[in-house]
């Protein structure tokens, strides 16, 4: 749906040189995938996802949107902009409506929608970001923490982005909040959302996304699926990563002679697979 | 020796319609030398906990001393604040110089120390923090960890005897996490600084000698780290967790599965389930 060829970013930190923050970066976005990207800071994973975003233009690269290519950036960025939606980190620091209500209505409206069809918009997502209606005459700034960020993604929802794209949604959430986020997070791609989750935390990738992109100093170390990622502990490290809790057991069993499949990356599944193998040894 | 001692504290601020209590009569001792980790969901007080420890915030009822110094006390405001130094979550927020060591220098320099003396102080600091090495750099070139390592440093050239983190690591990358968790451990175990730090990650709770859960301004639980994750429900019903390694020591057990001592780490993990596989071979 979405792919970057050969996309180049730089930007001069004084007059007499460049930094370049990303280097030769091929990508491609498909329809309905549930995407992690993942890399230390300063990585790149911020500058790639305002490129998706169609926020910043590439220094050189080719961008191609719905098997379109476009020769221009501008007109890139403006078919990029129509489709992908992007939740910043700590989005709770963007809303300014009076009501919660108003905060989400503010994307539909200015698409021109009518009344009764941003409602029907702003309920629709407030429901899938798992925000009550009875929250919907409250400032925002009465809020917690974690409902603010929830009017937050639903304003972004409201849009109605084909991508949604997410930088560290579940930073500064308690354990509860960040589960009920991720929770959201599937349910939003259930509905048929592409999803590009930006985030530090192994657990949170692993239990969730298909495909890991690894970008490490601005350019693409890695991408591949899931499983087939958190098994290359040599390219997690070079990207200053590391690897879940659970892999890292299952590693010390193997290593100590036992043999249980490496891409177990959930607690039930490890708990299951390691019964087996006790009661196959037996 | 108690270096904090929260008497009946209480904190509550009013909105025009009702009164907020977010400390509710809490009673905290914090012992000279330890390593306490303070856990709770958004909400729970914990921030508002801190910031008292640091005469940020002052109770509206009972009191809090910090090296037997009343925080309502305000003649020895700063004796208070030498003695019980503070980092916050943004590493951003906290620099405050162009270059490293001028900026650990900062709160010296306003408490007019002698240049010789002042020297002495930012090196060692840095040297205690790893930075040692980066003095002359500018700071918004370093990584988020290398940042808070900076932060740390400021506080530590006061000479405190108590630091007090408000969720140092939330927006850090995996490799500064462990920094400046190895940070923390080093300046508790070898300098034996006392160290209060308030967390999300279970894991990193998980490496204090003591952890406090907080809910609704209120001490739930107050116990060694293996005592308290020990209790997976009750922690799961105050929107907590426990470490992934816990998780599935529990789950183990639960399917029949001997393990007798709880569980922190893969580590531990590991271990306990090779000892059964050890025995399949008697």
């Amino acid at each position: 749906m979405i792919e970057l060829k050969n996309i180049f970013y730089s930007y001069s930190a004084n007059s007499s040189e460049n930094t370049v923050a990303l280097k030769d970066i091929n990508l491609k976005i498909n329809k309905g995938e549930f995407i992690g990207i993942a890399g230390h800071t300063g990585s790149g994973k911020t500058t790639v996802a305002q490129i998706l975003a169609g926020l910043i233009n590439p220094s050189e690269g080719e961008i191609v949107v719905n098997g379109e290519s476009f020769s221009d950036y501008k007109s890139a960025a403006r078919a990029l902009r129509q489709k992908v939606g992007i939740v910043f980190q700590y989005p709770e620091h963007q809303l300014f409506e009076e009501t919660v209500y108003r905060d989400i209505a503010f994307g539909p409206k200015n698409k021109g929608l009518n009344e009764k069809e941003v409602d029907e918009c702003v309920r629709k997502s407030a429901s899938l970001a798992h925000l009550k209606e009875e929250l919907f005459d409250k400032s925002p700034f009465e809020l917690s923490g974690g409902q603010k960020r929830r009017v937050a993604i639903a304003g972004v929802l409201a849009t109605e982005p084909e991508v949604l794209i997410l930088d560290e949604p579940a930073a500064g959430l308690d354990p509860s909040g960040r589960a009920r986020l991720l929770e959201e997070l599937r349910r939003i791609r259930e509905e048929g959302t592409t999803v590009i989750l930006i985030s530090h935390s192994m657990e949170d990738l692993a239990e969730n996304v298909d495909r890991i992109i690894l970008l490490g100093n601005g350019e693409k170390i890695k991408d591949a699926s899931t499983s087939e990622v958190f098994q290359d502990v040599q390219s997690l490290e070079n990207c200053s990563l590391e690897i879940p809790e659970i892999t890292k057991i299952i590693k010390i069993l193997n290593e100590n002679g036992m043999n249980i499949p490496e891409n177990i990356f959930t607690v039930e599944d490890a708990c299951d697979a390691i019964c087996k193998a006790l009661e196959v040894s037996q | 020796m108690n270096i904090i001692e929260a008497k009946n504290l209480i904190f509550s601020y009013k909105s025009n319609t009702h009164e907020k209590v977010v400390l509710d009569n809490l009673n905290i001792n914090i012992e000279k030398g330890s390593f306490t980790a303070i856990i709770g969901h958004n909400g729970s007080g914990k921030s508002t906990f801190a910031k008292h420890m640091n005469a940020i915030l002052l109770p509206s009822g009972g009191s809090i001393c910090v090296c037997k110094i009343d925080s309502k006390d305000e003649e020895r405001l700063y004796e208070l604040r030498k003695s019980a130094g503070m980092v916050f979550q943004n590493p951003d927020n906290q620099i405050v110089a162009t270059i490293v060591e001028e900026d650990v220098a900062f709160g010296l320099e306003n408490l007019c120390i002698e240049h010789e003396e002042m020297h002495k102080r930012v090196e060692e600091a840095l040297k205690a923090v790893n930075m040692y090495k980066y003095r002359k750099r500018a700071p918004h070139l370093l990584s988020g960890g290398q940042k808070q390592r900076v932060a740390i440093a400021g506080v530590l050239a006061m000479q405190p005897e108590c630091i007090i983190l408000d969720e140092p690591t939330a927006m850090l990358d995996p490799k500064g996490r462990r920094e400046v968790m190895d940070t923390i451990l080093s300046l508790n175990k070898e300098k034996n600084i006392t160290i209060v730090m308030i967390t999300h990650y279970m894991d990193e709770a998980a490496k204090a000698d003591r952890v406090i859960v907080l809910d609704k301004g209120k001490v739930i639980l107050d116990d060694t780290p293996q005592n308290v994750f020990e209790k997976e429900e009750e922690l799961l019903s105050l929107g907590l967790s426990v470490p992934h390694s816990t998780e599935l020591a529990h789950r183990l057990r639960k399917s029949g599965i001997k393990i007798d001592r709880a569980i922190l780490t893969p580590e531990d993990c590991a271990k306990e389930i090779l000892k059964h596989k050890g025995n399949s071979y008697d």
